[in-house]
């Protein structure tokens, strides 16, 4: 198990590299000069080349890179440009409120979408079908910005029930929890179907009802454990579609977390921040595969751990 | 004795005679209702967004400050803008952009990752290491993030969105196609037309992607769903279109300062982005039940 | 109570494809007797497993339902039962193992778990004692590690170990009647051995009558006191099991017994029954073993045979049997 696990995170080390890589080439990337492009259009010669010396671009690129992981390492990312504070305390208040919020859209989107998975496996080609798939391709269809304005309107302005906006408090947490949740929720719903509907062809389950077991244990407790395990899996890898929606849903409902201030920075040009941002997302999407990767072995008692 | 085998032959015969692949296909497409309507949906749609310009009620860049934030009525079917310009006309217009921005992209995408696909699969060896090493890296970036950062590089701009939702579609294409290329490596004749003399690239384009191409057509279908909700979706954000084109995306991103009064300008965008790609979905939804082999087998 | 444990007469079951029924058991009449084992024998295709799920009416999932007919159980009638009734007797008194050992157990629960299931359900004993109950069944089927098996998943299992924990299983509750299909076909020749001995010892300590579906004769003639053949959704022969291997009546029957090698035989070619079980959707008029017969005579390509009651222990369905005497067996 520990072995396995450990086996896991060395192999995640290379991409690791590859991305820090990424992300550090990420100011070299940028078309022009990136110097004359932080220090401002008006600035002068001598203000470019303070802004090129800030940024430690005037060093050797190896000799950049290397500064660049040490200060990683020890937690230092930079200063923004544009507040002036360092990026770890702008990341400090910002990184568990998105944390929060994409977990509990994890959790609604996976309740719900078993719900209806199932029920749709069960029913099949039936109304509870029929409505549940509908829901479904409609949830996977529906932009969540538009979603998002859409229940601001019905259930903050219209019914005064949440607050349209911002952060204050766990009611702040459920629109944009269902808004971000709503395409997980559709997918862990489809798959969870055509999962149980495979599972409840198996000689098993016939053999459950053979032993004559009531109709909802053959379910719950046969059909449903098996497909949880490659569903749990699913779950696991739309961890992305998560973030990525994140940034939408948070600027949706001025929600003050990472996707919104990702975007702020790429507004202003606070370069130091994406690039930290982007590798904070990119270390999170990896850390969550290999979680998933983890639970699908201990759920599955098939693999063998230790070979 | 001989009789009931020799009947079924002739049947096995027969059938095989009248077998052609497209009619097959149509014959079982047409079953699947909802993907049928979405088909006539999106042919409509790809109808207005080549003649859009010429059929639109209005000029759709030209403010009236006369009907500002109207709504819907029989001379402004979606309503007005905050410029008073005819929404609807704008989203006639707007389905070009729309169709055009996941077409280009998904296409794009498409020949790339295919390409990269066939290579990594049908050669092997350290080819593949890299290949697939580099589609790694790509998908330690969730989608629509990387999409962003290639637009925080690239600056704004719907050039910029169209390579962005390409380049994170390259990875998902060549996985799927080395997987069915590894799949296809497997079948004799391929080994047989190999034996035969045949060069690489004939095997690869005469053998192996025709055996691609059942899984691929899905996945393009739901891969334009999908490239119209982050294209809409930068643009929402201010990293697409510029804000005066009749993009949905901006459309919406514009109107909602205004959704409390009038809710319209955020709904009508809203609904032509929806309605789009839960037809690309349904399609795509349809096609898989016609041309997977692991379903039609059930 | 009456002697017979099951009694089918005239089951029809058919499934529904595009609309349309197709009828797959055609009226199928046979009986068990308490503690009796009686095999089931025919091609595949012949209905011999769909008979079973009739039986058992595991029909969840499928298009398929029984038409017609009677399925008497310890004298009620289970085509009259509701589903709840029959859910009370399924896995109590009428238990079934199948063939497949390596997919029939769910593979991510632990073997005690899924012994534990019926008996708490049916027995209605509290955890702790069904946990004894089932290492007790473990040991009953000859599995010596019990106490730690009951912890462990099925892939951790031999196929005859896992064949062993099904029986376990539909022995738990000491089932009147147990249904067998195909129970040894998918394992190794030697375990099929211990498999059937176990199946005998279990039955002669439960008075367990078993119904044993197979293909193999050769397990027929081990286990079987009577033998009831099946061709084409009918039993076209029922028979003690000596009398049926010592002068076969029905020429299917006499078809099957010539296509099972004998050892002492030099013959270059096996015989075998000529063409193949008709598809449901095509049957032939008449008698449905007519084309592939060669004792065939017209009117077996015009007219369904009757069953001709040959002694008070055997029938057959052929016209060659019909108001002709019929001569004694030596």
């Amino acid at each position: 198990m520990w072995k396995y696990i450990a086996r896991r995170t060395v192999e995640m080390i290379p991409i690791l590299i590859v991305i820090s890589i990424l992300t550090f080439l990420f100011i070299h990337f940028i078309p022009g000069d990136p110097a004359r492009l932080v220090a401002g259009k008006d600035a002068t010669l001598e203000d470019v080349e303070n802004v090129r010396h800030e940024l430690g671009l005037d060093k050797p690129i190896l000799k950049q890179y290397m500064d660049y992981m040490k200060n990683l390492v020890t937690g230092e990312l930079g200063t923004s440009l544009t507040t002036g504070l360092p990026v770890i305390d702008m990341f400090k208040t910002r990184f568990m409120p998105s944390l929060h919020l994409t977990f509990l859209s994890m959790f609604w989107a996976t309740l719900m979408g078993l719900v209806i998975g199932v029920f749709s496996a069960i029913n099949k080609n039936k109304w509870p079908d029929y409505f549940g798939m509908v829901t479904a391709v409609s949830g996977i269809s529906i932009p969540g910005f538009w979603l998002g304005l859409l229940l601001i309107q019905l259930f903050s302005v219209q019914l005064g029930l949440f607050p349209t906006g911002g952060l204050d408090g766990f009611s702040s947490y459920i629109l944009p929890s269902l808004t971000l949740g709503a395409g997980i929720m559709s997918m862990i719903a489809r798959f969870t179907r055509s999962s149980m509907l495979e599972t409840l062809q198996a000689d098993f389950i016939r053999t459950g009802r053979a032993k004559g077991l009531k109709e909802h244990s053959v379910i719950v407790t046969h059909a449903l454990r098996n497909s949880l395990i490659s569903v749990v899996t699913v779950a696991g890898l739309q961890f992305g579609f998560l973030l990525g929606g994140s940034v939408v849903v948070e600027t949706v409902f001025s929600f003050p977390g990472m996707g919104r201030l990702l975007i702020d920075s790429i507004a202003f040009r606070d370069y130091p921040v994406i690039q930290s941002a982007l590798l904070l997302f990119a270390f999170e999407f990896i850390l969550v595969n290999l979680i998933v990767d983890v639970l699908y072995t201990v759920l599955n008692p098939k693999i063998q751990l230790n070979s | 004795m001989t009789s009931p085998t020799t009947v079924q032959n002739s049947q096995v015969q027969n059938t095989q005679r009248k077998y052609s692949p497209l009619k097959e296909f149509w014959k079982s497409f047409k079953k699947q209702k909802a993907a049928l309507v979405a088909s006539i949906f999106i042919g409509l749609l790809i109808v207005i967004a080549i003649i859009g310009p010429y059929i639109a009620p209005y000029d759709p860049f030209e403010p009236n400050y006369n009907a500002l934030l109207e709504g819907p009525s029989a001379s402004h079917l979606a309503g007005t803008d905050e410029y008073g310009r005819d929404i609807f006309s704008r989203l006639i217009v707007g389905a070009k952009i729309s169709l055009m921005v996941s077409f280009s992209a998904v296409f794009l995408g498409l020949i790339l990752g295919t390409i990269l696909g066939l290579i990594s699969g049908y050669f092997g060896g350290w080819v593949d290491k890299i290949i697939m090493r580099s589609c790694d890296v790509l998908f330690s970036f969730p989608d629509l993030l990387l999409a962003i950062a290639i637009v925080a590089l690239l600056g704004p701009g719907i050039n910029n969105v169209i390579i962005a939702v390409m380049i994170f579609s390259v990875p998902s294409f060549a996985r799927l196609v080395r997987g069915a290329t590894l799949n296809a490596k497997e079948n004799v004749y391929v080994e047989a037309a190999q034996s035969m003399g045949a060069s690489h690239v004939r095997v690869l384009w005469k053998h192996i992607f025709p055996e691609t191409i059942s899984e691929l057509i899905i996945f393009v279908t739901m891969r334009i769903g999908t490239a119209i909700l982050a294209a809409s979706g930068l643009s929402f954000l201010g990293l697409g279109a510029s804000p005066e084109m009749p993009e949905w995306g901006v459309m919406l991103s514009s109107g909602r300062d205004y959704l409390g009064t009038s809710s319209h300008v955020v709904i009508m965008p809203g609904i032509a982005i929806f309605l789009t790609v839960l037809a690309f979905n349904l399609i795509g939804d349809g096609l898989r039940d016609v041309l997977d082999p692991k379903i039609k087998n059930n | 109570m009456p002697e017979h444990v099951l009694r089918v007469s005239d089951l029809e079951t058919s499934f529904t494809r595009d609309n349309k029924e197709i009828k797959i058991l055609r009226g199928v009449n046979f009986s068990i007797r308490k503690g009796e084992i009686v095999g089931l024998v025919g091609e595949s295709g012949s209905g011999k497993s769909l008979t079973s799920l009739s039986i058992m009416q595991l029909f969840h999932g499928t298009t398929g339902k029984i038409v017609n007919g009677t399925i008497h159980f310890n004298g009620h009638d289970l085509t009259k039962m509701s589903e709840s009734e029959i859910r009370k007797i399924r896995g109590k008194q009428m238990a079934m193992i199948f063939q497949e050992p390596m997919t029939s157990l769910n593979p991510v629960l632990k073997i005690g778990k899924q012994l534990m299931e019926a008996i708490e359900m049916h027995l209605k004993l509290p955890k702790n004692e069904s946990k004894h109950h089932a290492i007790q069944m473990l040991k009953s089927v000859g599995i010596g590690r019990a106490e730690e098996i009951i912890y462990e998943y099925p892939h951790q299992l031999s196929g005859g170990m896992r064949q062993r924990v099904m029986i376990a299983m539909a022995m738990a509750c000491h089932p009147n009647l147990l249904i067998a299909d195909e129970p040894t076909t998918a394992l190794d020749v030697t375990i099929q051995a211990q498999i059937l001995e176990l199946m005998k010892k279990l039955k002669e300590e439960n008075e367990t009558a078993i119904l044993l579906i197979t293909h193999d004769l050769g397990v027929v003639a081990e286990m079987c006191d009577r033998v009831v053949v099946m061709y084409a959704g009918q039993v076209v022969e029922e028979a003690d099991v000596f009398e049926l291997f010592a002068s076969p009546k029905h020429p299917y029957t006499k078809g099957l017994i010539a296509s099972v090698p004998k050892i002492g035989d030099n013959k270059e070619v096996l015989d075998s029954i000529n063409g193949q079980v008709p598809s449901p959707q095509n049957m032939p008029n008449g008698c449905k073993f007519a084309p592939r017969c060669n004792q065939a005579m017209s009117i077996c390509h015009q007219e369904s045979p009757p069953t001709v009651k040959i002694s008070a222990t055997r029938q057959c369905s052929c016209w060659l049997y019909v108001k002709k005497d019929v001569e004694v067996n030596a």
